[in-house]
């Protein structure tokens, strides 16, 4: 192939790719090489014009470029100038992003292409539009979150202190009165049980809420992962139930499997076992029992909570897990403990149901992920570990 | 007529490009635009009866994918820093940007900007965060891309400022 037809094709090749080509000469001025776009002359005149007309190119050219083309380290390479953007003034008006190359034959001689950028500027732009954007959001949620934990923090605060101030005092009162008292005496004590459920209600929205903080502030973290021994936590709840089940005629019967490692934390998970142990409780009946069962299916572990009793009311059946909602009829409840146990079960990457027997009473089927490194290591001591 | 490289240096949604549009077109929006790669706009302005054009490079900000190209730097006769008053860590990664350029550009003019003062109440920028700054002789300024506040005034400064480094320059 002849040297005409090379540089016939090269020249086509440059043109459908929408390049300029630009030759430096011997001290520093350019020649544009054929073909020429049609965009140089829009936005750059020509190469007598570009220095006045571009700032950027001009820097770059005589800057970092022409630094390259008169380096001592011969041979061929090029020297990338990165996106900038031109914005035309008078006669056309608009923005262009552009590109150049600085270039280095390997007969020493020094070139400078420059080719519109539009679709990489698009491209990147939306790329890290996207990323900065999503930084900025998860930024102002995580100060959102802040604000609010010092709001619960400051409510609970003030709700909290003067209702131990008075609990203690009716304590106080209730200690001074005379036995046989048959009027103060059992106004006092009302009064203790209805300060107590008030602050078991504060205890319990502090809880829902600092959980639902928590995690929403830990969404999409996958960060370090926790685990704690399901059957060891299970097995110290059961046994703190195990008097309320025997004031009211019921039996536990939990069906221990062995250890079985889950994702999530100890005091918590102590927590929602007791808010599903203490609900099938009070709705079974005098020697009713409640069954726990515990198995693993595929990457999950599973804990299943059975009582005997009327089960679940189908006409809340569906907002079950909402706050403040009521499964029936429990005066003095709160209705955030199933909600909590939501929360905190879906925080860490499992779920909770609840639906009624076929063969009469309710089941609260909760999932957890298992712990799989913790469950590898083949710990037995039940702790809570943390590893990254 | 005298021509003079400024480059805006800052972390990303700092609001470095605001400035540049209130100072050069006097025009704010609140809509966030990340810039990629590098924009150069010119505005002159009077020093003492002497016209200075400056020409203004808008850097895209620093972040985790990219950081500052330091070719671009060059030829600078100025720096401004910029952080966002309500993003403490701004200001720690305008404190690493400083470091790195600081070896290769010792003596340059150089100012901070804290820009979004309209959001002064969210600031977690307090005054003796800034206090090394001023100390080490830097221009530090509260400013406001959106109300306006302090930007000229950063741009003429910074402009009389190169003029009184080129007269020490020619004295010398």
């Amino acid at each position: 192939m002849s040297e005409a037809s090379d540089s016939a094709i090269r020249g086509q090749a440059l043109n459908a790719m929408g390049v300029l080509v630009l030759s430096r000469q011997e001290h520093g001025e350019f020649v544009e090489i054929d073909p020429v776009p049609a965009w140089w002359k829009t936005v750059f005149g020509s190469a007598a014009e570009f220095r006045g007309r571009s700032p950027f190119l001009e820097d770059f050219a005589e800057g970092a470029a022409a630094e390259f083309w008169d380096s001592a380290d011969e041979g061929e390479g090029t020297l990338p100038s990165g996106i900038w953007e031109e914005t035309t003034g008078e006669t056309v008006s608009g923005r262009y992003f552009f590109e150049a190359i600085a270039g280095r034959g390997s007969g020493g001689e020094s070139f400078l292409m420059v080719m519109p950028a539009d679709d990489r500027w698009q491209r990147e732009q939306g790329f890290t539009q996207n990323a900065h954007d999503q930084s900025l959001g998860k930024r102002r949620l995580v100060k959102e979150l802040e604000k609010k934990q010092i709001l619960l923090q400051c409510i609970m605060h003030d709700l909290g202190n003067p209702l131990s101030t008075v609990l203690m005092n009716l304590q106080h009162i209730g200690r001074q009165l005379d036995d046989h008292d048959k009027v103060l005496r059992p106004a006092v004590r009302r009064a203790v049980v209805q300060a107590e459920r008030q602050r078991e209600l504060i205890r319990s929205i502090a809880q829902v809420f600092a959980a639902d903080l928590v995690g929403a502030s830990h969404s999409g973290d996958p960060g370090a992962e926790i685990s704690v021994n399901l059957m060891s936590v299970a097995a110290e709840t059961i046994a703190a139930c195990a008097q309320a089940a025997a004031e009211r005629g019921v039996t536990l019967c939990p069906f221990f499997s062995g250890r079985l490692f889950v994702v999530g934390e100890p005091l918590p998970l102590s927590r929602i076992l007791e808010n599903l142990l203490i609900n099938a409780i009070r709705h079974s009946s005098q020697g009713g029992q409640v069954t726990i069962a515990f198995e693993e299916e595929e990457r999950f572990a599973i804990c299943r909570i059975e009582d005997g009793g009327p089960g679940i009311d189908e006409s809340v059946i569906d907002r079950l897990f909402q706050p403040f909602s009521q499964g029936g009829d429990m005066p003095g409840q709160s209705g955030l403990g199933l909600y909590f146990c939501r929360m905190t079960i879906e925080m860490w990457g499992g779920s909770i149901v609840g639906s009624n027997r076929p063969e009469g009473g309710a089941c609260f089927e909760f999932r957890l992920p298992l712990a799989i490194s913790a469950n590898a290591s083949g710990k037995s001591n039940g702790e809570a570990e943390t590893s990254s | 007529m005298i021509k003079k490289k400024i480059c805006l240096i800052g972390a990303y949604a700092v609001g470095k490009t605001s400035l540049v549009r209130r100072f050069v077109s006097g025009i704010f929006s609140d809509n966030y635009l990340t810039t990629v790669g590098v924009k150069i706009d010119q505005r002159t302005v009077s020093v003492d009866d002497r016209e200075v054009r400056l020409m203004i490079w808008d850097l895209a900000g620093r972040d985790e994918f990219q950081a500052v190209q330091k070719s671009y730097l060059r030829g600078s006769s100025a720096f401004l820093y910029v952080i966002d008053g309500t993003r403490r860590e701004t200001l720690d990664a305008v404190r690493e940007e400083m470091a790195e350029i600081a070896a290769e550009y010792p003596r340059m003019t150089s100012a901070l900007l804290v820009n979004k003062h309209d959001l002064v109440d969210d600031w977690e920028i307090t005054e003796d965060l800034l206090a090394p700054f001023r100390q080490a002789g830097f221009l530090v300024l509260s400013t406001s891309a959106k109300t306006g506040e302090n930007v000229a005034e950063a741009f003429d400064e910074m402009a009389r400022r190169m003029l009184g480094d080129d007269a020490g320059a020619q004295e010398n």
